[in-house]
């Protein structure tokens, strides 16, 4: 039932792109001060996390086109490739603070059939599947 | 040329069916069982059409290469509409 | 008998495509849109086969039922060469 309080758009986003709850502040962070370029080691300070870890988030994220590298090496700043997830990010941002319980329901939930469906014809195996 | 064909239509849905049935394994999705299904449906539609063509031309196998795909499409329907939430 | 057996295939076959295109919809998943017209080309090889006096083998009808399966294998192509990102090779760890 809350599931239906978070737009569909917005599962999508979280079905494809959030592993997990510190990938998601992480990219809430970058989504926050959208001109700041950030450091692995800033942002693990800020979220209690390993700098190493969040390094390799932030260019995990630039590899899918949510971030962009910035003028100093080893910084990331927020970037999305498309203004669609530009816009979904914008509203999970909004939704996150009092939807909390349902974005971690969605971020860990079974996935959907539909989407069972499509990744039965991923050849490689993903760890991420069932 | 046409045995080819029959022959290469076998073997994707062949592979549909066993990639969709691995899905279903890993998802317990039961939409994909019934995807599976249909696919093994369609496998046996082009195996019956490549025996009914190049193996036994002189037995109408027709009746029987409908009903097997009729079977697979038909619980895949029904597999749309309950289980594909 | 077979012709009404062939009409009901092309009705599944229809109302499937019609089901994999609202699951494109709503996933934004191009793999559904290649399996709706794999579907749909399906459909169109049993039109054809009912209104054919000759069977499948005699015309280039064999054409059209290798356009359905080679839309399927396109789209499971397609569906692998651009891997969305979680099932990419990254491992990241949790901290």
């Amino acid at each position: 039932m809350g599931r239906d309080a978070v737009p569909e758009h917005v599962r999508n986003f979280i079905a494809e792109h959030v592993r997990s709850l510190k990938s998601l502040e992480l990219l809430l962070m970058l989504h926050a001060d959208p001109g700041r370029a950030w450091t692995g080691t800033e942002l693990g300070r800020e979220l209690r996390a390993a700098p190493e870890w969040a390094q390799r988030e932030l260019e995990d994220l630039a590899g899918r086109g949510l971030a962009a590298p910035g003028t100093a090496a080893g910084t990331f700043r927020y970037a999305p490739r498309r203004t669609e997830l530009d816009e979904t990010i914008a509203m999970l941002a909004a939704l996150y603070p009092e939807r909390r319980f349902t974005i971690i329901q969605i971020i860990f939930g079974a996935p959907e059939p539909i989407q069972s469906f499509a990744d039965a014809f991923k050849l490689r195996k993903d760890p991420s599947d069932g | 040329m046409a045995e080819a064909v029959y022959i290469l239509c076998m073997l994707a849905s062949l592979a549909c069916a066993l990639l969709l049935f691995r899905g279903f394994r890993r998802s317990r999705a039961r939409l994909l069982l019934w995807s599976s299904v249909c696919f093994i449906g369609l496998t046996a539609n082009n195996a019956l059409l490549f025996a009914d063509k190049v193996v036994f031309p002189e037995v109408d196998l027709s009746l029987w290469r409908s009903m097997t795909a009729l079977v697979g499409l038909l619980l895949l329907i029904y597999g749309l509409v309950w289980d594909a939430e | 008998m077979n012709v009404f057996m062939l009409g009901a295939n092309v009705m599944a076959a229809f109302v499937i495509g019609l089901f994999f295109l609202r699951f494109w919809k709503k996933s934004r998943d191009r793999l559904f849109v290649y399996f709706s017209l794999a579907f749909w080309m399906m459909g169109l090889n049993w039109v054809a086969l009912a209104f054919s006096q000759r069977d499948e083998a005699q015309t280039a009808l064999y054409i059209i039922r290798l356009l359905a399966f080679g839309i399927i294998l396109l789209g499971i192509w397609d569906k692998n060469r651009q891997q969305p990102a979680r099932a990419g090779g990254q491992t990241v760890e949790h901290p």
